[in-house]
């Protein structure tokens, strides 16, 4: 093949769809997996993921340590990207140090970056069968097994991901905070208010308001910063593994807590406070008991509020990639109007805040 | 004039059909698009119905906030632009500080404002208010 090739045939080097570079896949799965043969006998596009394409695979391997009938996703880039998300060999070695760290995840495989095989970088990792839209992982009781053991898994897993420190081998490249967290993400999250359409000033009330109330002193350790439920699958015996790894950065632990618990990730389901699943106690207790840090619900609280800020601060950039007309649609239009039942909760939870002071 | 039914009726019949009639008959993949199109219509009307007065209800909370005399008669589009000047004023202040982020006026302003912002965007955020 040459690279003048100007036919539908993709060219080395250049992008093209995972269906038209399977041969290359085939050749690389039998590399990396020291097999004889690799066969790719099923290959369909997953839903959702604008900034990433997700394909479920299943490969017959010949011969080598993973003979056999394998069931695979590989993940690569799609057209859009955003600035702030992780590039795919990044994510694939957060996806590493988690799975080696004892987080329940998709084992990761291999990385790819070959531009000879797909064009652009990939990764494989295991496929986990199960369900983790919100919604539905929320109302029906026969997804994630028993509730209790679920919130304990996802507790113990935290745990695991929040045991890797800045300076942990293989991820440098990750962002870090400073000294104080707290502070870095209100920054944060006022340079977005600054490049919204218009004023918030509810939002800046909340920002003011961390700024002024942040915590005297924060841990630092990697956390997952999407950490909630709709981002973790579950089959019906329980945790099947946590999804959603591009916005992973060094942090405070608790901003994971807080998103987790946050009253707009549960669905609807408010009376069950850790992540409409159920109560905080279970989840709470078994994150303390794997990573020997205490979890305080008056700091808990206050990365509550700095979650709801954060997803107005999304909500608003999501709905303005709408407006703007560079990617009109009915989600991201609607996504738009969400700020203000954010920004309610935001006042609700700072007086809570200042009572329990 | 328009012959009747009104817009509003025309959107209420019309949501009132698409939930009705075409959801049950969407395949499963469409289904949520079609959830989001009965929300965005919802959504539609009652700022046709309520949008007109909480522009006026949300100019008043702020000149009543800041002292100033409110300028009678304002069209709609300057009564918006007065609107986002204030609440640029508000934002500006509140992040520079100039104004007590413990001030009970000012957190009741802020309160209310969002609370008629939700009146058209998502009444149900009201009811689900302090449920814990």
């Amino acid at each position: 093949m040459t690279t003048s090739d100007s036919t539908t045939s993709a060219r080395p080097g250049t992008a093209r769809s995972v269906e038209e570079a399977k041969g290359a896949l085939e050749c690389f799965i039998a590399r990396e997996s020291r097999c004889r043969k690799a066969t790719i006998t099923g290959l369909v596009r997953l839903s959702g993921g604008a900034i990433q394409e997700n394909w479920a695979l299943d490969v017959l391997i010949e011969g080598g340590p993973r003979a056999g009938v394998q069931q695979w996703v590989l993940r690569t880039d799609a057209q859009s990207t955003v600035a702030e998300s992780l590039t795919r060999p990044q994510e694939f070695a957060v996806l590493k140090a988690v799975h080696e760290a004892g987080a329940r995840v998709p084992e990761p495989l291999w990385l790819c970056r070959d531009r000879e095989v797909l064009g652009k970088d990939f990764y494989l990792m295991q496929r986990v069968a199960g369900v983790a839209a919100g919604h539905r992982v929320v109302k029906d009781p026969g997804l994630g097994g028993d509730r209790v053991r679920l919130l304990e898994d996802l507790g113990e897993s935290l745990a695991h991901l929040h045991s890797l420190t800045p300076g942990h081998p293989g991820l440098e490249f990750l962002m870090h905070p400073g000294t104080a967290p707290a502070l870095t993400c209100v920054a944060d999250y006022r340079r977005h208010l600054d490049a919204a359409r218009d004023p918030h000033p509810v939002l800046e009330w909340g920002l003011a308001f961390c700024e002024r109330h942040g915590p005297a002193e924060e841990a630092v350790t990697l956390i997952h910063r999407d950490f909630r439920t709709g981002n973790y699958m579950v089959d019906g015996e329980g945790l099947a593994g946590i999804l959603d790894w591009e916005f992973t950065a060094f942090g405070d632990p608790l901003e994971d807590i807080g998103w987790f618990c946050a009253k707009c990730w549960c669905f609807g389901q408010y009376a069950r406070g850790a992540g409409g699943i159920g109560p905080r106690g279970h989840f709470y207790r078994a994150y303390e008991r794997v990573s020997g840090r205490g979890v305080d619900p008056h700091w808990v609280t206050y990365w509550e509020i700095m979650a709801h800020l954060r997803w107005a601060v999304i909500a608003l950039q999501q709905g303005e990639r709408h407006l703007s007309g560079e990617e009109p649609s009915l989600e991201l239009a609607l996504t738009g109007r969400i700020p203000a039942g954010l920004e309610l909760e935001t006042l609700r939870l700072a007086r809570l805040f200042e009572e329990g002071r | 004039m328009y012959d009747q039914p009104r817009g509003n009726d025309l959107l209420a019949i019309a949501r009132e059909t698409l939930i009705d009639e075409v959801l049950p008959a969407l395949p499963e993949d469409k289904r949520y698009a079609g959830l989001m199109v009965a929300n965005a219509m919802a959504i539609a009307a009652r700022e046709a119905e309520l949008g007109p007065e909480a522009w006026r209800v949300e100019y008043r909370l702020l000149c009543g906030y800041f002292q100033e005399a409110e300028e009678p008669g304002l069209e709609q589009a300057a009564l918006a632009s007065r609107v986002r000047e204030l609440n640029a004023r508000l934002a500006g202040e509140i992040r520079a500080e100039t104004v007590s982020l413990e001030e009970g006026r000012l957190r009741q302003v802020l309160d209310e404002i969002t609370r008629m912002k939700l009146r058209v965007s998502n009444p149900r955020a009201l009811k689900a208010e302090g449920q814990e």
